[in-house]
């Protein structure tokens, strides 16, 4: 082998396989000789399985913050990056070709929020920023589903996922959802809704993936019985939609529909956001709204103001971060993104008047972190402050 | 959420591209593991943090030069490992375990091996643990990580003492069913167990 530590990487998956219980014969022979391959091999081999070692050390190993590291390394970046200036520069002309106007203003103005700027403060300053937040933690797993009779089930937020067949409700480890629920779903409609903090995943019965961000409502009429698969949404989806060219699927809701034919796509269509954007990944939609029908290509994103509908070229991460369980808030308004992280912490921003509306954030975190780790991020850039006081963040320069 | 191989090729792609979003998907992933293991060569945390990072600047100066993942994790693990040889041998007082340390390191490539099998095993644990759904994690987290007694996670969390003993009993019985589910080994569950009742 000439690739450097290749041998190396293989043998930890053999060790982690063997701990997971799914090691193959051809594999544990191959390990077994590994082992005997050498004394240092075996010895090395026993002290890392020892229960109490292994576990002090994966407690050290879980335990490990690198945020700090993540700062110094953009930090290092930002400093480069006024010689390398193709990094940023040449990127944002070739994939942003139609941003005119605000994008513009505010790259025009430079107003920027980077997180992990790495903008070393002053002791004096460091002190301000140790200051603690009260603790809010952040959203996880949870919705209910009602169904068609009126009732309310509330799903387990030990589990993220509801498929929905036929005649049954299942969690995505295969457990019941309710044991009274399992009626002919056919005839129903299902209302899944999730509140501010909450984020949950669907199967539909025609293998359509939905993942439902906070505070949205979604409902399947019908159950697909009808010629059309349809479903009509309040709130942010993202859409992994089953091929099926006889049953076009389509998303209703706010005054316009969206025909898709199997593709996948996030539909945002929060009310405190300006209009509804649908941003195509892969495959092809079709949005119809007032008098206007457009065809997007994926990385194109349809937003309908009032019936009207404009396509411009977008950045999908900032857009599907959320699935992944991150905010990729990179170059995107600032207040957006503190509408993305109010949805998730349950929280009302308050902006004191001194906080313009050009300004723009860069860099992304993790969903799962509190919500202070999350404001002494944006906060060490040195361009905002929060105050927290029960549910509201308080927003000044 | 598995990743396809597809996947990589997309992310070498942008990396060689000079995409700074690529950057920061190695960095997600392997920031920890080098932390660990430069941690555990020095015992400097900052020194540590320092190493890290500025090895992943070095990795991306050389954007252009990876063909796959696994050079890249590579190129990482072996830059670190050589910057802190040269931290400690430019160390002007040493301590006796640091002395040993740069005997040890200076033997050769070699002794690097074990170091990296060691941190890749508990990275790839890890990141087991990390695809858990939330609120298990948290509570498994908030047990045996930060090792919270009962009354402090009470605290935080705004319940009764009561409530979070119930959790934990809970807590133990879903994670042996999970774990169970998920293809843990019986071993690896009474680890987990034993560290959650102590």
């Amino acid at each position: 082998m000439d690739e450097m530590l290749e041998k190396e990487f293989y043998i930890s998956t053999l060790i982690t396989a063997e701990l997971n219980g799914s090691l193959g014969p051809a594999e544990g022979e191959e390990l077994q000789a590994w082992k005997e391959d050498a004394p240092e091999h075996l010895e090395f081999y026993n002290r890392l399985i020892a229960q109490e070692y292994f576990l002090q050390e994966f407690k050290n190993f879980n335990q490990i913050e690198t945020d700090n590291i993540w700062q110094l390394t953009n930090s290092g970046l930002k400093g480069s990056l006024t010689r390398e200036t193709e990094l940023v520069s040449d990127k944002s002309i070739k994939i942003w070709p139609r941003l005119i106007g605000l994008a513009a203003a505010i790259a025009a103005l430079g107003l920027c929020i980077y997180f992990f700027s790495g903008i070393r403060r002053d002791t004096s300053s460091q002190i301000e920023y140790a200051k603690t937040y009260p603790y809010v933690k952040p959203g996880n797993n949870g919705a209910t589903i009602t169904l068609g009779s009126g009732k309310i089930i509330k799903l387990s937020d030990l589990q993220n996922g509801v498929i929905i067949g036929n005649n049954r409700l299942a969690y995505t480890d295969g457990s019941a959802v309710a044991d009274d629920v399992n009626s002919n779903l056919k005839d129903e409609t299902l209302i899944a809704t999730t509140t501010k903090g909450q984020t949950y995943k669907f199967t539909l019965p025609d293998g359509t993936k939905v993942w439902l961000n906070a505070d949205s409502k979604i409902s399947f009429a019908q159950q697909f019985t009808n010629k059309r698969r349809e479903v009509s949404l309040e709130g942010e989806a993202y859409f992994e939609v089953a091929k099926d060219k006889v049953h076009p699927f389509v998303v209703a809701g706010k005054g316009q529909q969206i025909e898709v034919l199997g593709t996948h796509f996030n539909v945002n269509s929060y009310k405190d956001e300006p209009g509804i954007a649908t941003t195509l990944l892969e495959g092809s939609v079709k949005v119809t709204a007032g008098g206007s029908l457009k065809i997007i290509k994926p990385g194109e994103q349809a937003i309908n103001k009032s019936g009207t509908v404009e396509v411009r070229k977008v950045d999908v991460d900032n857009v599907v971060d959320w699935k992944n369980g991150d905010f990729y808030l990179n170059h995107i308004e600032f207040k957006i993104a503190m509408r993305k992280i109010a949805r998730w912490y349950d929280m009302e921003i308050i902006y004191d008047e001194t906080v313009p509306d050009n300004m723009e954030s860069g860099g992304w975190i993790s969903r799962d972190k509190p919500l202070s780790a999350v404001l002494k991020s944006i906060e060490a850039s040195g361009l905002v402050k929060f105050k927290v006081e029960g549910r509201k963040i308080y927003v000044r320069q | 959420m598995k990743k396809a191989k597809g996947d990589e090729l997309n992310w070498m792609q942008e990396f060689y591209e000079g995409n700074e979003k690529a950057l920061a998907h190695f960095f997600k992933l392997h920031s920890k593991s080098l932390a660990y293991f430069t941690s555990r060569m020095l015992a400097n945390k900052a020194e540590a943090d320092d190493i890290v990072s500025k090895c992943f600047l070095k990795l991306w100066q050389k954007h252009k030069d990876f063909k796959t993942a696994q050079n890249i994790k590579a190129f990482l693990y072996i830059s670190c490992r050589n910057a802190c040889l040269d931290y400690l041998a430019s160390l002007k007082v040493r301590t006796a375990a640091q002395e040993n340390y740069i005997m040890y390191l200076q033997q050769g490539e070699e002794t690097i091996l074990f170091d990296v099998i060691q941190t890749e095993v508990l990275d790839m644990v890890n990141k087991e643990i990390e695809e858990l759904p939330d609120k298990m994690k948290v509570i498994f987290k908030m047990l045996y990580m930060d090792g919270k007694s009962t009354s402090e996670i009470a605290a935080e969390l705004g319940l009764s003492i009561q409530t979070v003993r119930n959790q934990k009993t809970k807590a133990v019985t879903i994670i042996k069913n999970s774990l169970l589910k998920k293809g843990v080994s019986n071993a690896l569950q009474l680890a987990f167990l034993f560290f959650i009742n102590k």
